[in-house]
């Protein structure tokens, strides 16, 4: 898969191949997240995703919050260096593709989708966190000739912006450890479909091959203070809160209902090191196996070379590529690596992720 | 038994033994105590069959796994006395290459470093398994030896490979193997020359009977078998 983007967040320019196993490594701010960002969205950024109670976060309203930490507010972060007119993001795939556009008009980002050289316009995102104004309908658009603006039409097309996939990527899950809570908001909603489908059971097993548990089943009862909580239950009929079983069980189990539920083809995840002791580290590639053989596409980041390593190493028969990214003023370089390469660059002395300076 | 790798992430052996565990799909242990400990003296293969032989017994017992980062060969004698001092790890079996040595030489070689390090008793002897129990200070456990090559005639050099390659010859045809044999003189550059070959032979071993495994490994089968 190609990805191609344009003004988006801090890319201004830049491209980069994709293959089944992609392990994302660069310095801070070398564009890993905004890569993941761009791919979560480009099925549709305005589509209802897996993440808080109810069916009231869109993927692109995902990501403001995921921002709004730092302090910035609503949908400019899209643009790049926040006064950009249009942000862009493609996916070809085979022969297919899918382009989203953000458009800036007054205070609004317009949202544009444009698959089979059809123009969507699907509505717009407004100057607060999570205000969104989005059609019921999607309008027909059109560029025009003279400016290159985007502009909705008056034609309706029968399609529902809130519930559309793009056909060239299908739908992707964007896990980041700081949307944990939101994730864990969408689980606690669908709790009877994850149960009801026999996902709690099989990943209780999952995790307890992973820590010396004996787990048989995840659990969604009630706390101290009336809260619930998801508990593991081990074979003699104990509960253990998941909170307590660490970090790194949480996430790896938070990780593995989402998928087993949504199946999503591209599965993202930021900082995949974080939490994660190498132990779990190896099961997590164990699983990640699985989900290859699945035709997911895999797509993670990491500071960690140890892990990228690990990783592609492990998985050497999904033939990972180890992708090393920098920006300068912008522009997204890159460079495929194999692991053979990484350790030759380790043994010259170089750490790869240090040294784009003069690897790109 | 149930392997659980104690090496670090970024070394050769953590990577193999998880891609084979995968390949194979052998389970790996999780954080469960462990009071018995692999270690493998030489290279990749010799963790890969210890992976698929320790699936094969003893049921679910919980056994780590390592490959010292200093001191292969008779040297992982010293890396056993640091993980006995820092576990309370009560049986350590070492897997090592023959090589060119002959076996009364490395014998001798491994005893006179056990006896730099511990005190020890002989429990068993076989040509190329032995089984000691040693004590250093408080601590009391057995060390079991296995020294890993065939008498074969291709190459003076003996190494796990040479059991491997034996096994090949039931996956592919003995003419085949021989004749690698007798092109690279050297059991390491024929198992490599077989690259592709690997998981075949690899899951051959997985599904093979206990008498097989026995034919083909028989110090290795004699150590699991006592571990």
């Amino acid at each position: 898969m190609r990805l191609q983007i344009s003004n988006f967040r801090g890319i201004r320019k830049g491209s980069l191949e994709l293959e089944r196993l992609n392990i994302l490594i660069g310095s801070n701010n070398s564009g890993k997240t905004t890569i993941l960002e761009a791919l979560f969205l480009a099925p549709n950024p305005i589509r209802y995703v897996a993440y808080g109670s109810g069916y009231d976060y869109s993927a692109v309203s995902v990501l403001s919050y995921l921002h709004s930490t730092l302090g910035s507010e609503a949908y400019v972060f899209l643009l790049h260096n926040y006064t950009e007119r249009l942000a862009g993001i493609a996916c070809t795939d085979l022969s297919k593709e899918v382009k989203v556009w953000f458009q800036r008009g007054g205070n609004r980002i317009e949202v544009y989708v444009e698959e089979n050289n059809e123009l969507l316009y699907f509505g717009y995102l407004g100057s607060s966190n999570k205000s969104e104004s989005i059609l019921g309908s999607a309008l027909l658009g059109q560029r025009d000739s003279e400016s290159g603006r985007l502009m909705p039409g008056s034609r309706t097309r029968p399609i529902n912006p809130r519930y559309f996939i793009s056909e060239a990527t299908g739908e992707s899950f964007y896990f980041h450890p700081l949307l944990m809570k939101l994730i864990w908001g969408y689980l606690k909603d669908h709790w009877v479909e994850f149960r009801s489908k026999g996902l709690t059971s099989r990943v209780a097993k999952r995790i307890s091959e992973g820590v010396a548990g004996d787990y048989d089943d995840l659990l969604l009862e009630p706390f101290i203070g009336g809260t619930q909580t998801i508990y593991v239950r081990t074979k003699d009929a104990r509960g253990i809160r998941l909170g307590d079983l660490g970090s790194g069980v949480q996430v790896l189990t938070t990780l593995m209902l989402i998928y087993e539920f949504l199946k999503p083809r591209m599965l993202l995840i930021d900082d995949i090191e974080s939490h994660m002791n190498p132990m779990l580290l190896t099961h997590v590639v164990s699983w990640f196996a699985e989900i290859l053989k699945n035709d997911t596409m895999l797509v993670v980041s990491t500071h960690s070379l140890e892990a990228a390593k690990f990783i592609a190493g492990a998985l050497e028969e999904f033939e990972p590529q180890i992708v090393l990214l920098s920006l300068r003023e912008g522009k997204l370089r890159s460079r495929n690596l194999s692991l053979d390469e990484v350790e030759e660059l380790e043994k010259a002395g170089i750490d790869v992720r240090v040294g784009e300076g003069i690897l790109i | 038994m149930i392997l659980r790798n104690l090496s670090p992430i970024s070394s050769s052996l953590s990577r193999n033994l998880v891609k084979w565990a995968v390949r194979l799909k052998i389970p790996l242990a999780g954080l469960q105590p462990l009071e018995k400990v692999i270690i493998i003296a030489n290279g990749v293969p010799d963790a890969i069959v210890c992976l698929i032989l320790a699936h094969k017994f003893n049921g679910k017992q919980f056994v780590g796994i390592l490959k010292p980062l200093e001191g292969l060969r008779v040297g992982a004698i010293s890396s056993a006395l640091k993980i006995v001092r820092s576990k309370k790890v009560k049986d350590i079996l070492i897997i090592l290459d023959q090589e060119r040595d002959p076996l009364e030489e490395l014998w001798r070689r491994i005893e006179r470093k056990l006896s730099e390090v511990v005190k020890y008793e002989i429990s068993r002897v076989e040509n190329r398994f032995r089984m000691y129990i040693c004590s250093h200070a408080y601590y009391k456990f057995r060390m079991l030896i296995v020294i890993s090559g065939l008498s074969t005639p291709y190459s003076d050099k003996h190494t796990i490979e040479d059991h491997l390659l034996e096994l090949s010859k039931e996956v592919l045809t003995k003419e085949d193997v021989e004749r690698i044999l007798r092109s690279y003189r050297d059991p390491k550059a024929a198992w490599q020359k077989l690259g592709e070959k690997h998981q075949a032979i690899y899951s051959y071993l997985l599904n093979a009977s206990k008498d097989k495994l026995k034919q083909f490994f028989p110090q290795h089968i004699k150590a699991f078998s006592l571990f």
